[in-house]
This record gives structure tokens, sequence and C-alpha cells, in this order.
């Protein structure tokens, strides 16, 4: 009878157990189920609508109901900063790398990692660009943003200009020097006026841009690591290229680091320059109006010794009180992996870090070939680069890090103080302040 | 004026309740006290809770390390020793400042001036002239500012088509250090109207007799000029003085548009680089602590400048019959 009545409690407290763990098992899954996730971008008004209406499709298959949040495209850092104030940030939202360094070292971002290592969580780590994810890399290896929107940075040119010029056109593995022969070369050809080389975006004069350069050509980068950097060094061959594009600045066939570049696009579409340095998603402005002439897109040169290209991807990160993050994971994992698809299909703004999200943005540039092919295949040639180089400095003294390129390296670049002393004031005031930072 | 008061004073008093025994009065004037209290409670409470306060915790702060994200952290007087001594743009910035305000203020002044005199003038049609000088001050800042770019654009801008058409040497404008900050002062005198408006009342508030009798005595239009009109118009020169020095110490708006500082820190006032470490980027690194700090020795300097410049001018301003 004992034994009659322990086997009955044993079989029903198994079965009891059963059961619980089925509930809870089916409630893991059901968490995001019905679940709604609300996100925020900086976006324009024709990819946000792209995003709304992908995500409808989302909502539709997986019953999760996303929310889009409005915010201004200038002031978006100051509204981002209000609503986790006031702990009312949305399940995600668009961040560059250097927001989500700063916001995480501040506790303030939900850590990624555990999602990112599960593949059946649905994004595979290993289909990141490469060194996309290192930006997003806390230097305790946690991840706290997940790339998404990557750029890329080289040289647009007006092949007509060129052709006037007698210079052939800029191909995939042009040289720093070629680049500026061809922009010395197409300085007033064609009826252009002003320098021949514009920059619409200061990075290619900037002391990371030079790193590029001085790793490109056998020398050292100017800091010892992108993240956590503890020494600024300046190799021989960056105020080689400093000096070189001082001599160019000075002969006017050049724009100096301080070049005021609001025009530099209306300028570039209509004709008035053979070359135009900056993103790829300048391509979007200048289409609409640079029907007249014939243009491309040019990857950022090579050096002497190695083929250097930049790396740089906006991402998503969400805030640390995030209430569903299974439901907000399986938002962002297809927004990744076919959300982009739709949106850069519609509104081709640029290649997405994660790489089967980039099929939309690459089929539209190319089904519309010409110029726009030149943009897909210099995006691609970048992002498949091996060597790369981060394009903006990621620790917290980058802003103080600001002033010292404002004090002493621009005057350098412009050709208004000596290149040899505005590099080593520039190099004693960045290393002061990672000193005092340790 | 001294003959009509006292009577009514007097009367006043006559109907005043006479003081007896109990705390009827006393209760009656206490009331009005109070009434008279909460009439102007909301103006202290404004004062108190928008001007005081943030004005006492942005003095704590500017002794903080603050993101203005996670809590403020004091250290001391960090903020002020790294400003004085290793901020490479501090001193460029204040220099630059100082330098608009040098070139600016007197400027203004006397195109303000200038510009009143000769719509003082009882010529035909000079209502048109008034109200064509005025507009700039009442069209949106941004906006013409966008327009003075065009204008000082070095390649395409209309400035430079005219010194070309004119065979005159073009300039880089915005984009020299040496022209940058007259061309940003150039804009400022093309939106005086104000200052034109302000003196303009104070020219025509001088008795027309002094002119006259100064006339009569066989004094030149220079001579009425700084022998009557500039005394007469001593207190408004004075305020005008003053509000133009504060005003360009604060200004902003004209270099965040026109040249975001540049080039190098040739235009980067104090206001402007206050903002770009307390606010351009405010995530990236956000520096609210010490833009705080650096508030705080805008409004020294500020408040130094105008106390020194109100005080010699009492000694050199007519006041008007003390008697």
């Amino acid at each position: 009878m004992k034994r009659r009545t322990l086997a009955l409690v044993a079989t029903v407290a198994a079965a009891g157990l059963t059961l619980v763990g089925c509930s809870s098992t089916s409630g893991q899954t059901d968490s995001s189920k019905g679940a709604s996730v609300s996100y925020m971008t900086w976006e324009s008004t024709d990819t946000n609508a792209a995003l709304d209406a992908t995500f409808k499709k989302f909502t539709k298959s997986d019953d999760i109901t996303m929310t889009r949040q409005d915010a201004p495209n200038t002031d978006y850092a100051q509204k981002l900063a209000s609503l986790l104030l006031a702990k009312k940030a949305p399940d995600f939202f668009w961040c560059s790398t250097t927001q989500e360094q700063n916001l995480a070292a501040e506790g303030l971002l939900f850590d990624w990692t555990s999602y990112l290592k599960d593949k059946s969580k649905g994004l595979d780590k290993s289909s990141f660009a490469p060194g996309a994810l290192d930006l997003f890399t806390s230097t305790d290896g946690k991840i706290y943003g997940i790339p998404t929107l990557a750029n890329t940075y080289g040289v647009f040119y007006n092949a007509a200009v060129f052709k006037s010029a007698g210079v052939p056109l800029p191909t995939q593995d042009w040289t720093y020097d070629e680049m500026l022969a061809d922009a010395k070369a197409v300085t007033g050809a064609a009826g252009t006026q002003g320098p021949g080389l514009v920059t619409q975006w200061p990075l290619l004069e900037s002391p990371l841009g030079l790193s590029a350069y001085s790793v490109a050509n056998g020398g050292k980068p100017l800091l010892d690591k992108d993240l956590g950097a503890k020494k600024v060094t300046a190799s021989p061959q960056l105020i080689s290229g400093a000096e070189k594009y001082a001599a160019a600045v000075k002969a006017g066939y050049l724009t100096g680091p301080t070049f005021d570049s609001t025009n530099s696009v209306a300028v570039f579409s209509n004709g008035g320059t053979g070359m135009m340095f900056g993103g790829q998603w300048l391509a979007q402005l200048i289409k609409p109006t640079g029907a007249g002439f014939d243009w491309g897109f040019a990857p950022w040169p090579a050096g002497t010794k190695e083929n250097v290209q930049p790396i740089e991807a906006n991402g998503v990160c969400s805030p640390a009180s995030l209430k569903n993050p299974d439901a907000t994971y399986k938002a962002i994992a297809y927004m990744e992996a076919t959300g982009f698809n739709d949106v850069m299909a519609k509104v081709p703004v640029a290649p997405i870090a994660y790489t089967p999200g980039s099929v939309g943005y690459f089929k539209n540039l190319q089904s519309q070939g010409g110029a726009l092919g030149t943009i897909a295949a210099t995006a691609k040639f970048e992002l498949a680069a091996k060597n790369k180089f981060v394009t903006q400095m990621l620790d917290p003294w980058a802003t103080k890090a600001g002033d010292v390129v404002t004090a002493s390296w621009n005057p350098a670049l412009s050709g208004t103080a000596d290149v040899s002393s505005g590099i080593s004031k520039t190099v004693k005031g960045i290393q002061s302040l990672i000193d005092s930072q340790h | 004026m001294s003959t009509l008061n006292p009577p009514l004073v007097a009367d006043a008093r006559q109907a005043e309740p006479r003081p007896g025994p109990g705390a009827r009065p006393r209760r009656r004037r206490w009331r009005t006290t109070l009434t008279g209290y909460l009439f102007i409670a909301p103006g202290i409470a404004g004062f108190l809770l928008l001007v005081l306060y943030p004005a006492i915790t942005s003095l704590y702060h500017s002794f903080t390390k603050w993101n203005g994200l996670t809590p403020a952290i004091w250290n001391g007087l960090d903020n002020y020793v790294y400003m004085f001594t290793k901020d490479p743009v501090f001193w460029p910035s204040l220099g630059a400042t100082a330098y608009y305000v040098l070139l600016t203020v007197p400027a203004s002044m006397v195109a303000g001036l200038l510009l009143a005199l000769l719509v003082n003038r009882g010529l035909r049609g000079v209502r048109v002239f008034r109200t064509i000088f005025y507009l700039p001050v009442v069209l949106p800042a941004v906006a013409v500012l966008t327009l003075w770019k065009y204008i000082y654009e070095p390649t395409y801008g209309l400035a430079n088509e005219v010194l070309h058409l004119l065979h005159l040497p073009t300039s880089m404008w915005l984009g020299d250090a040496h022209v940058a900050m007259p061309a940003v002062v150039i804009v400022n005198i093309w939106g005086v109207g104000g200052t034109m408006i302000i003196f303009l009342a104070g020219l025509q508030s001088v008795p027309q007799e002094l002119y006259e009798a100064a006339m009569l005595d066989g004094a030149g239009a220079v001579r009425r000029f700084i022998r009557i009109t500039l005394p007469m118009m001593g207190p408004i020169l004075v305020l005008q003085l003053v509000l133009q020095l504060n005003g360009a110490f604060q200004t902003f708006t004209q270099v965040a548009v026109l040249t975001k500082g540049g080039p190098g820190t040739a235009t980067n006032l104090l206001m402007y680089k206050i903002y770009n470490d307390g606010f351009a980027d405010f995530i990236s690194a956000p520096q609210l602590g010490y833009a705080t700090a650096e508030v705080w020795v805008l409004f020294v300097i500020i408040m130094v400048v105008t106390a020194v410049l109100l005080r010699v001018s009492t000694r050199y301003t007519y006041e008007g019959d003390a008697a």
C-alpha cells in the first residue's frame, strides 16, 4: 500500500514537473509573441518609411508589434540622451561606434554578447564584414551594439574633367601619389574653378587618415590600439604624407582640413570640380542632379606597401533596462538579415555590415549601372579588404583630442604652420590626454 | 511736482482707519502685505526656480566631472586647472572672443549712430530708409546667415564676383584665418538696425532749443554734435554699449552658421566652444561639467567688464539736472 502510494505520488510529481517544464519552455518561446518593440533612427523620411514597411511584414510573420519613435537627424544625440536620462529610451536605437563605446562604459547599454554567440538566435557572427564587430566590442570583450549600416570612403571623380585633363580614370588599386597627381592635373581643367580635389568629409587629412597613409607605406599607425590606446606615434611615413598634403593645399589643388564643405556636393554635382573626397552616401545627393556628366567612385588609395581601407559602421544599441531582449533581438536580427535588403533596395544609402543584409543595396546599385555601379564595386572592395583602419578615435579622451587637432594639426596641414612641429604638438597633446586617463 | 504730492499723501493717511484697540488694523495690514506677496509670488518663484537654482547647481557642476547621463563626480578645481593650463583651444578662443568684441562693438556703435543721425533728418521718404535699415533685425538670423555664407563663397560667391568685376583682388573670406573674423563683423554691422532705432529715439529726445541756442552762438554741425548731441545721449550710449558688450561676448549663431569656429581657431568664440564641449556630440563624450566651468569664467569676464564700464561711464555721462 505504502509502495503503491509512493509510486502514485512519484508519478503525479513527475507529471507535474514535466508540465511545469513544458509550460516554462513554451513561456520562453512565447515571450516574444505578441510583444511590442520600439526603435529610433536618425534616418531620412524615405529610409524610415522603408523601415516601417519592412517591419510591417515582420509583425505579420512574427507577431511582434514594431513602433518607431520619431527623432530629429541633427539633434538625435540630445534626444537620445534625454530619453536615456528619463529611462524612456526605445528598445533599440541607432548608435555610432563612439556613442556605443561611451554609453557602454557608463553602464547604460544592454550586453548582446550572449545573443551573438548563439547562431540559432538569428545572427551569425562570421557573416559580419571583417572588423565591423570589433568596433562595437568594448575593452572587456563584451558587445553592447550590433553593427548595421557600414560607411565606405573614397573619391568621386568627374570623367569629363579627367578626359579634358588627359588623365586616366582612377582604378581600384590607385595610389596616394596618383591621387595627388590627378588632383594637380585636373585643377582648372574643363573650366573648373578652385582645387581639383575638394573634400566633403574631414577624414582624408585627419590624423587617422594620415595614420592609414603611414601604415600603407610601411609606417606605424598613429595609435597603438583602436580602443584603449596607450601610445601615440608619428612615423616618418606619416610626416611625409602630411607634408605632401600640406604642399598640395598650399599649391591650391587640394582643400585643407578646415575647408567649409557645405557646398562641396553642389560644386561637384554641377561639374565645378574634378574630384571630391567623401562617403558613399553622397551618391544619393549627386544622383538626382549630376546626370549631366559621367562620374564614378574610386576607393581609398593604396600605399607602396599595403592597401589599407577604412572601416566604419553605425549600429543599434539597447538600454541596459531593456525589458524584452528576446523580442528585441528577433526584431534586430530580422532587420539585419531581411529588412535591410528591402530598405536598401528602395533607398540605397549604405551597404550593411551584416553581409546577408547587403544584397538589396548591391542589387539596386548594380541594376542601375554606370556611376552607381562604381559605388557598388568600391563599397564591396572596401568592405572585403583585410587591412583596415578605424575612422574615429573611440576612447573617452577623443573629444579633447579634437581640440588638439584644431589647435595644432589643422594649421600644419593647412600650410599655415610648420608640418613637423604641428604633428609633434599633436602627438604630445594626445599622448598627454591618454596619460592623464591612466 | 513737489507741490502736488503732499496733500494727496495726507488724504490717503486720513482715509486710513485709526489704530484702535484689538488686532483688526494689524490684521488688515498683514492681509495687504500678504496680497502683495501673493502678487509677486509667481515672479519670485520663477526667479528662484529658473534663475537662482540653475545658477547655484551650475556652479556646483563646474567643479565636477559630469556627462549629463550619469551622476556628477566632484573633481575640485580640475576643470579650471585644465582650462587655464592644458586646454589647447581655451586661450585661442578667449583671444578670438576679445578680438571679436573689440572689432564688433565699436563698429556697431559707430555704424548705428551714423545711421541714426542719417535717418533723423527730416528728409522725404526717410521712413522707408528707417524700415530698410531695420529690416535685418526682424529677419530670421539663420536664414540670413546662410545667405551671407553664399555671398562669401570664394569660388561662386557674390562678394568675389563683385570684386572681380571691379578688377579688385578677391578673397577666401570665411576660409582665410585673417579675413574670417572681419567678415563675420561685417555681417553684424549689416544688422545694426536695432542699435540705430535706440539711438534714433535718443536723438529725438534731445531738446531742440539747445541746438537753436548753440546755432545762435555760432556753433557748427560738428561742434553741436560733440557739445550737445553726445553728452545728451550719454545714458543711451552707455546702455547700448553695455548691451552690445554682453551680446558680443555671448555671440554664437554667427559663427555656428558661418564658420563653425574656423579656420583653425580664428573665429572659435568662447560661447561656441562652450556649446561644442557641452553639447556638440552629446553622447560621444559630453563634458557638461567642463562646459559649465567655462560658462562661469565667461560670466565673470562679462561681470567685470560691465562693472568697469559702468564705473567709468558715471564720470563722463550727463544724467540730467540733479535739481
